[in-house]
């Protein structure tokens, strides 16, 4: 290959690093990672994008961080490694939204902390940035983190406009009209559900594998090798010691 | 260092510095935001204040008869109420509730601190609609379901526990102010 090919390649390869977390590996409809958070969050329009804006800003930091100290950081300790850089930079983007806009802080309230614990944010140091240069590890923190924000927003479409009447606040629909369910999270469970079964058709249409736990997203989560639900994908190889 | 030794210190060490750096990076935010944090918390406390009592200009925290209050003065530091904070049980935790009084011992408003009741129902206690009909009230308020009488409060649908809960906090604050207009008159 000459070296104009090389550079073209690569880049593609990094541009399609970013486009997947967009929608092709969504991480909420299609890698069902981030989901706790997907449904408490999701009820207002500006709770979702304030809480997919700091997910995105912690996510590409850590990414960064992490695939910085890949070759140092060994197996035994890299759990508690990723949890004390990520929690380290949540702690931050925390103190700064109480210090600077004492009101997305407060309307985040203890989901803002939880990030620390948003799969996604760990699933991608694990299956991601532990393994890949700086720059495609940042890429890829991008494209997953805009791709939570298309999520979170869509999600929180629906649930504003159904449940409140509203769009960012501003009155739409007239009271009698709001229907309650959607601003609770039984609403927020049926309408995440849906869209998922929506982007399962799509995918099956295009050729594509259902939504679904991957290998390498879960890696990062603690209870991995024990969880039930990677089993029943059979995602767990056999007499895997992966965990150790 | 045996080989053995290199794969067990080398790990620990690079978890140190992971922490330090880490450790570092939080003492050097928590200076830059202290105060910003510290001013945003005392403004939003104000506010809330404002609100209970709406013709005090300066607050003073006093613990006086064995009580905790606020004493809202005025520009010439003249007293124009109290302001009493109260809690009780409600249906998803405990309602905090500030309640302003003259110097009378007539409401001059209330404001809801701590609320996390099921939104749309319970949280209509914290609705303006449901907390102006404090506003002129002197004596010990009940709750009725319709025609409320001088001293009663008309129920919200579906709400009974978060509104009594609220009901006893103006209450309670209430019986406050008797205990401080008591000792003012000794």
């Amino acid at each position: 290959m000459t070296s104009k090919d090389n550079i073209k390649s690569k880049k593609s390869e990094a541009l399609d690093v970013f486009r997947r977390g967009l929608i092709r590996e969504n991480p909420v409809f299609r890698l069902v990672l981030g989901m706790c958070s997907s449904l408490a969050v999701s009820s207002t329009l500006i709770g979702s994008l304030s809480m997919g804006i700091a997910v995105l800003i912690v996510l590409v930091m850590s990414n960064i961080i992490i695939s910085l100290l890949r070759n140092v950081i060994s197996d035994s300790i890299r759990i508690p490694a990723y949890i004390t850089v990520i929690a380290g930079f949540v702690s931050v983007v925390e103190m700064l939204l109480q210090a600077f806009s004492t009101e997305i802080y407060d309307l985040l309230g203890i989901y803002l902390p939880l990030i620390v614990v948003n799969c996604i944010i760990l699933g991608r140091a694990e299956g991601f940035a532990n393994k890949n240069p700086v720059g495609m590890a940042a890429l890829d923190g991008l494209g997953m983190g805009f791709g939570y924000i298309i999520a979170m927003v869509s999600i929180a479409f629906i649930r504003e406009l159904l449940g409140f009447g509203s769009l960012f606040g501003i009155p739409i629909i007239p009271e009698e009209y709001h229907i309650l369910l959607f601003s609770m999270p039984a609403g927020g469970f049926i309408v995440v559900g849906i869209m998922m079964a929506v982007s399962n058709k799509i995918a099956e249409k295009l050729g594509k594998p259902k939504a679904g736990l991957k290998e390498d997203a879960c890696g990062g989560c603690p209870v991995a090798a024990h969880c039930q639900a990677l089993r029943s994908n059979d995602l767990l190889a056999e007499g895997s010691e992966e965990a150790n | 260092m045996s080989q053995q030794n290199k794969q067990l210190v080398f790990p620990v060490i690079i978890l140190m510095v992971i922490c330090f750096v880490t450790a570092l990076a939080l003492a050097f935010t928590n200076e830059l935001t202290k105060e910003p944090i510290a001013t945003a918390i005392a403004e939003q406390e104000l506010i809330a204040m404002q609100e209970a009592l709406p013709d005090a200009t300066k607050f003073e925290t006093v613990t006086e008869h064995e009580m905790e209050f606020v004493k809202g003065l005025d520009e010439t530091d003249e007293i124009v109420g109290y302001i009493f904070q109260n809690s009780h049980a409600g249906y998803g935790g405990d309602i905090t509730v500030n309640l302003g009084v003259d110097t009378d011992g007539i409401i001059t408003g209330v404001t809801p601190l701590e609320l996390n009741e099921t939104p749309g129902i319970g949280m209509q206690v914290g609705e303006p609609e449901f907390l102006e009909k404090f506003v002129g009230k002197q004596d010990n308020i009940s709750l009725v379901t319709s025609d409320p009488a001088e001293n009663e409060i008309e129920g919200i649908a579906g709400a009974t526990v978060s509104v009594e809960a609220f009901i006893k906090s103006v209450n309670d604050g209430l019986d406050d102010y008797k205990e401080i207009d008591l000792n003012n008159d000794e």
